[in-house]
């Protein structure tokens, strides 16, 4: 007889479990985000179409997202490859890494290695893999970031970055929440991952300075957003655990309508009138829940900045323009849309036709659309 | 796994009277013999008034026990009398209450293990205190005190000239690993071992138990060599005839206390057995004297009975009938009997009543009605941790349950009826089996067989480690189980138990029955001579398990691993080059290979833990700590002295947690896995105080040091070859190697053998966590600034790297190259991937496919062993 059985087979599962992570049970990344930091704008003129700017040798362009394993993610590639097939010259490679930094800085490596011309990217992975891009740029590749915030400078660590504006973003939800509340109401604010996502926090940065120039427009119920993990699940129990703490709570905003969801449905099991919600990058099912509740509910209106999938595209057309030299009059802060508002008369839609969590403010076809998730 | 005697609960009044007779008569003998004064010349070890005292046992009793130069003190004893603690206590295992210990002439009250060595006493255990991932040779030089060690360059030689003296009875190669020698070769590895040793004095605890006459021949002949040069032995055991041989000074311990030491050659047998029992014996009663019931109806059939060491093996058992199997060791006798009850397989037909039974498994014989008693009580018997009642009522469960749910009171009824019939003493029914003495475990083990009331018995050696008058009871038990209409069937080595117990005995000879013995010639002698003459003398020990052929030599070496990794990485290295064009380029390579050195550290680290039998998951939170106080301690821009300072800060702050680690695990005691899953998460929070976003630049001019590149060669790479060399190196040939391997394999044996295990675990975990210091650098190349999380993912990367090179999370085995090549393996494996432009499930397809069969594979040779 060994001693130490027990401990000898809790050692084994250890070991079983890194073989199953090694296998791909690995965690999931951010579903969705949008991020901070200023960037610099064109040079002035107008910005070409994608058909301007194909040129005409061969080009290989790669697509590489940190994590890829949900809707907008999806539906991203497809605007891409969308945007991408105005150049028959052009093909288009796609890799997501399933939130592995390790399998990430690969894969950027190894299309550095194979000679690229172009790397379109989301990193969800932040400075860590800063030094991968700037391998890539350094070897000649194009390197174009988009919304996620690699920590670099244009220029010198890639060719070109263009994320959400966040400062009018988070501007146009606390002017559109203020509206509709008593001064100082108090105001719960969702997204990101536990530790403060850094996209997350310039949103929050961005409402909480415009309702400090309103005069302390809102009461932020927490200092940091409450975590949502990007994720309906989650931030229902997040959702579930705030609303036994805080017995008022008039506002709602965050930045990934999706996950919202979740939290809407915590109002709903616990019998709560839902507040208004300022949120981002939704999908066809919110519009439904809104359909569905905002009679029940008089104080539920809902905003929301979208065209969020879109983004990509003005990523691809600076990495085109950057192959070609040609030159590159996107914004490399993205204003984004308002999609949805309530009140003033942009009602949602609920498609049967279209699956829930697809994007309606992308620019795809609603064929294309569909196409998707199939 | 340490057997401690401990000390019986005392039996009947009326033998205490008897026991109260017999010490008048040993105190007088002892006053006519008095011992002479302890401080002549010739004393070479000296226990002076020890006392022990375990939880509920007084296990020693002020014992004063002195062994000269020339000669052998035998020292005897029921099981539980307290021999072995007696010499564990002399030999620096067990720590007395009081008293203290001399040998050669030094006193010391609380003696080590390295300290009695050294001072000239050899131990051999009743277990072999080897370690079965060292190699043979490796395990004797290890317990050499320093002044015998050789060198070990030389270790294989000098092992070879040790157990070449045992040529005759055991050809054993010094390069096999333990885990793979048979038992009895293990013990001339033990005792040679002990020879070698030179000691002034020998320690044998019951070295017959395991060996065949020969050995015991050439055992003896080597004690007479040893006492003729002056030597001294202690020497333990139950075989009278054996210590009647060769003792000239005999010690009777009883209940913990010293009944008497006498002269050898004036005591006879029968006085030494009425001491040790405290009772007169009555002569041995033979099977027909004591037969109870009748011999019924056939009952236990089999017919054709064949498997790898046995064949066309015919067999009938009648109801109350008790059928001894016997011959020279090794003629499949065991086989038959462990096919029956479903351990070995087989082909043929059994059937009880005439009803078909299932013998494919353990539980399909249980099922049918076939309960095995094992001859390897240790490995087989006892479930150590597990108390008297569970480990008896274990196969019988059913019987006391409803649904599923056990009856307390039933169980606790029937075993306490079982323990009381046969007299099992113990403090009570609750205590850990592993705290009871040899023959009480045996008894509990046989209580477990009776209890599924099975129709078959089948018992091997029941008597093995068990004192004579233990003995006695067993055998009444066999009888009665007969008599309630059992078919018993006993292997036993012993002709005379054969003839005591059995109304009919079958000789082995080739793995056939060769003979049946009945009536006038079941005795003693008619066995042993139809034993030998069927099957003529073989007198050598197989010394290991299996044969040792090409393809195991190499399937066992630690280093086997590496080379199939090696072996998988240029295989699909050929694949790319043959797919891409871009595959076989200094750029990938310039890419690649800072992240394979990062994961090689990382999968190093990992590796020096797992072979202490430990594991570290916070591996990849300190190397994000250790980034993010690098962003502090290496802030742009520093002098040269500055970076040094940073330097030292990190490996201080490393070192500091592997403390901790070590501390948690060996100190506190709490399970690795825990106390490391503490630190991982207290490292993150530590992480994520000092920098909750990503910020602070690491100064770039350092960082350029470390991606200095020789060619497109990161100067890192190489760092990362040469530790890997170094510690294979290491591993293998020094002493520091061989003792963490030592202490990996198994603790317990490790520290009775001497390693100081607690400092080569702190050295363990200390080095796991600085080696994460050179990946922490590169992943602050990788990330320029202060990121809490940037190595988080790298904890199970870096087990399922040193899984990949051959680590067994049982410790004791693996390779430091193995872990470098199981990171390059992963590594190259994503980036195959993404060069052949296969969809990237494909990574997790064949890492996760090859990790599985790795450990699988690598597992595999080990399990054998564990079961030998």
């Amino acid at each position: 007889m060994r001693s130490l059985t027990s401990r000898r087979v809790a050692v084994a599962g250890v070991a079983l479990s890194a073989v199953l992570g090694l296998a791909g049970c690995t965690a999931s990344a951010p579903a969705d985000s949008s991020t901070g930091a200023a960037g610099s704008t064109g040079d002035g003129g107008a910005a070409l179409p994608m058909d301007q700017l194909c040129g005409d040798q061969p080009i290989k362009v790669a697509h590489v997202a940190g994590f890829g394993a949900n809707s907008w993610r999806k539906i991203t590639q497809a605007e891409l490859t969308d945007e991408l097939s105005a150049c028959p010259n052009v093909s288009l490679d796609y890799t997501q890494t399933d939130g592995d930094l390790q399998k990430y800085i690969t894969a950027i490596n190894s299309y550095t290695a194979q000679g690229y011309d172009a790397i379109v990217t989301y990193d969800d992975f932040g400075s860590q893999a800063l030094s991968a891009l700037k391998n890539a740029h350094d070897a000649g590749v194009v390197v174009v970031p988009y919304i996620a915030d690699p920590g670099g400078q244009v220029g010198s660590d890639y060719d070109g970055y263009v994320q959400y504006d966040f400062d009018t973003e988070g501007d146009t939800m606390a002017k559109w929440l203020h509206g509709q509340v008593d001064p100082g109401a108090p105001l719960l604010f969702s997204g990101g991952l536990p530790g403060g996502s850094p996209s997350t926090v310039a949103l929050w940065d961005g409402i909480q300075q415009t309702s400090d120039e309103l005069g302390g427009a809102f009461a932020a119920l927490t200092d940091e957003p409450q975590p949502s993990g990007w994720d309906p699940a989650y931030e229902q129990r997040a959702m579930a655990g705030a609303l036994t703490t805080y017995p008022e709570i008039d506002a709602l905003a965050s930045d990934y309508g999706v996950a919202s969801k979740g939290g809407l449905r915590a109002f709903v099991n616990a019998g709560r009138p839902i507040p208004p919600l300022a949120t981002s990058a939704t999908d066809n099912e919110l519009g439904c829940m809104w359909l569905q509740y905002h009679e029940s509910n008089p104080d539920f209106q809902l905003l929301t900045l979208d065209g969020t999938t879109t983004v990509v595209r003005i990523a691809a057309r600076k990495a085109m323009a950057a192959v070609n030299g040609q030159p590159d009059n996107e914004p490399e802060n993205f204003e984004l849309p308002t999609f949805v508002d309530t009140l003033n008369g942009k009602l949602p839609t609920c498609r049967d036709d279209l699956p829930p969590d697809a994007d309606l403010s992308s620019a795809l076809s609603p064929e294309q659309l569909a196409a998707v998730f199939q | 796994m340490t057997h401690q005697d401990t000390v019986s609960i005392k039996g009947t009044a009326n033998q205490q009277d008897i026991v109260e007779d017999i010490m008048n008569v040993s105190e007088i003998r002892a006053q006519e013999r008095p011992i002479e004064d302890r401080h002549d010349d010739g004393v070479v070890l000296a226990l002076d008034s020890v006392d022990k005292h375990y939880p509920g046992v007084h296990a020693i009793k002020n014992v004063s026990l002195t062994v000269r130069r020339g000669e052998v003190h035998a020292l005897v004893g029921q099981n539980g009398a307290g021999k072995s603690t007696l010499v564990g206590i002399a030999a620096g295992s067990v720590h007395p209450d009081s008293g203290s210990v001399e040998i050669g002439g030094v006193t010391a009250t609380h003696p080590s293990p390295q300290w009695c060595r050294e001072q000239g006493l050899a131990i051999v255990y009743q277990e072999p205190a080897l370690l079965p991932d060292l190699t043979v040779a490796e395990n004797m030089r290890l317990s050499m005190p320093e002044q015998h060690r050789p060198t070990v360059g030389d270790q294989i030689a000098w092992a070879q000239g040790v157990l070449g003296r045992w040529s005759s009875v055991a050809a054993i190669d010094p390069r096999t690993p333990v885990r793979e020698l048979a038992p009895d070769a293990r013990f001339v590895v033990e005792i040679a071992k002990a020879l070698a040793e030179e000691p002034k004095v020998i320690v044998l605890d019951e070295p017959t138990e395991h060996l065949l006459p020969a050995a015991v021949a050439e055992l003896f002949r080597l004690i007479a060599e040893l006492i003729e040069a002056g030597g001294a032995v202690v020497y333990i055991s139950h075989r009278l005839n054996e210590v009647k041989q060769i003792a000239h000074t005999v010690s009777v311990l009883r209940d913990g206390a010293l009944v008497g030491t006498f002269d050898g050659a004036e005591v006879t047998e029968q006085d030494v057995v009425n001491l040790v029992v405290g009772r007169e014996l009555t002569r041995a009663q033979t099977r027909s004297d004591a037969r109870a019931g009748q011999i019924g109806e056939p009952l236990l059939q089999v017919g054709g009975l064949s498997g790898d060491r046995f064949g066309e093996v015919e067999l009938t058992v009648r109801a109350g009938e008790i059928v001894g199997f016997a011959g020279v060791e090794g003629q499949g006798q065991r086989e038959v009997l462990r096919a029956l009850g479903g351990l070995v397989h087989h082909s043929g037909t059994v059937s009880i009543d005439g009803q078909p039974v299932k013998t494919s498994s353990p539980t399909a014989a249980l099922a049918g009605g076939i309960a095995y008693l094992t001859h390897d009580r240790h490995h087989e018997g006892i479930l150590a941790g597990l108390s008297l009642r569970e480990n008896a009522s274990l196969s019988a469960l059913r019987r006391f349950s409803r649904l599923g749910v056990v009856s307390r009171t039933r169980e606790r009824r029937a075993t306490a009826e079982t323990f009381a019939s046969m007299r099992v003493k113990a403090p009570s029914a609750e205590v850990d089996i592993a705290t009871l003495s040899g023959g009480n475990q045996q008894k509990v083990v046989l209580s477990r067989v009776l209890l599924t009331d099975s129709a078959v018995i089948l018992a091997d050696e029941p008597t093995q480690g068990v004192d004579i008058g233990a003995r006695e009871e067993i055998y009444t038990i066999l009888r009665e189980a007969a008599a309630r209409g059992a078919a018993i069937v006993v292997l036993s080595s012993s002709a005379a138990e054969l003839e005591q117990l059995c109304d009919r005995v079958i000789v082995f000879s080739r793995g056939k029955a060769a003979k049946e013995l009945l009536d006038d010639e079941l005795t003693e002698h008619g066995i042993a001579q139809a034993a030998l003459s069927a099957t003529g003398s073989r007198t050598t020990i197989a010394a290991t398990l299996r044969k040792v052929t090409l393809g195991r030599k190499i399937s066992r070496s630690d280093l086997t691993p590496a080379a199939i990794l090696a072996v998988a990485t240029v295989l699909l290295a050929f694949v790319a080059i043959s797919q891409s064009e871009f595959y076989l380029t200094p750029r990938n390579f310039g890419l690649i290979l800072p992240l394979l050195a990062t994961l090689a550290f990382f999968a190093m680290a990992q590796q020096i833990v797992m072979m202490i039998g430990g594991i570290d998951l916070s591996v990849g939170p300190l190397a994000g700590l250790l980034v993010v106080v690098g962003s502090f301690v290496l802030s742009a821009y520093k002098t040269p002295v500055g970076m040094l300072i940073g330097l030292i800060v990190l490996v201080v702050v490393a070192a500091a947690v592997g403390a901790v680690n070590w501390a948690l695990t060996d100190v506190v005691r709490i399970n690795p896995l825990i106390a490391t899953l503490v630190t991982y998460t207290a490292l993150q929070g530590v992480a994520y105080l000092l920098r909750p976003l990503p910020d602070g630049k690491i100064d770039p001019v350092f960082l350029s040091y470390v991606d200095t590149e020789l060619g497109f060669v990161p100067i890192m790479v190489i760092v990362a070859i040469a530790v890997a060399l170094a510690l294979e190196f290491a591993l293998r040939r020094t002493l520091f190697g061989v003792r963490l391997r030592a202490t990996g394999s198994q603790h317990a044996t490790a520290d009775r053998v001497g390693v100081r295990t607690r400092w080569v675990t702190l050295a363990a975990y200390v080095g796991c966590s600085l080696l994460v210091v050179p990946a922490a650098l590169l992943l602050m190349s990788q990330a320029g600034t202060g990121n809490a999380s940037i190595g988080d993912s790298y904890t199970l990367a870096s087990i399922g790297a040193a899984v990949l090179g051959g680590a067994s999370v049982f410790g004791g085995r693996g390779s430091f190259v193995g872990a470098a090549l199981g990171a390059v393996l992963v590594i190259q494996i994503n980036t195959v991937v993404q060069f052949l432009g296969l969809p990237l499930y494909w990574q997790q397809w064949l890492l996760g496919g090859l990790t599985i069969a790795a450990a699988a594979f690598y597992s595999k040779s080990r399990t054998l062993a564990e079961r030998s």
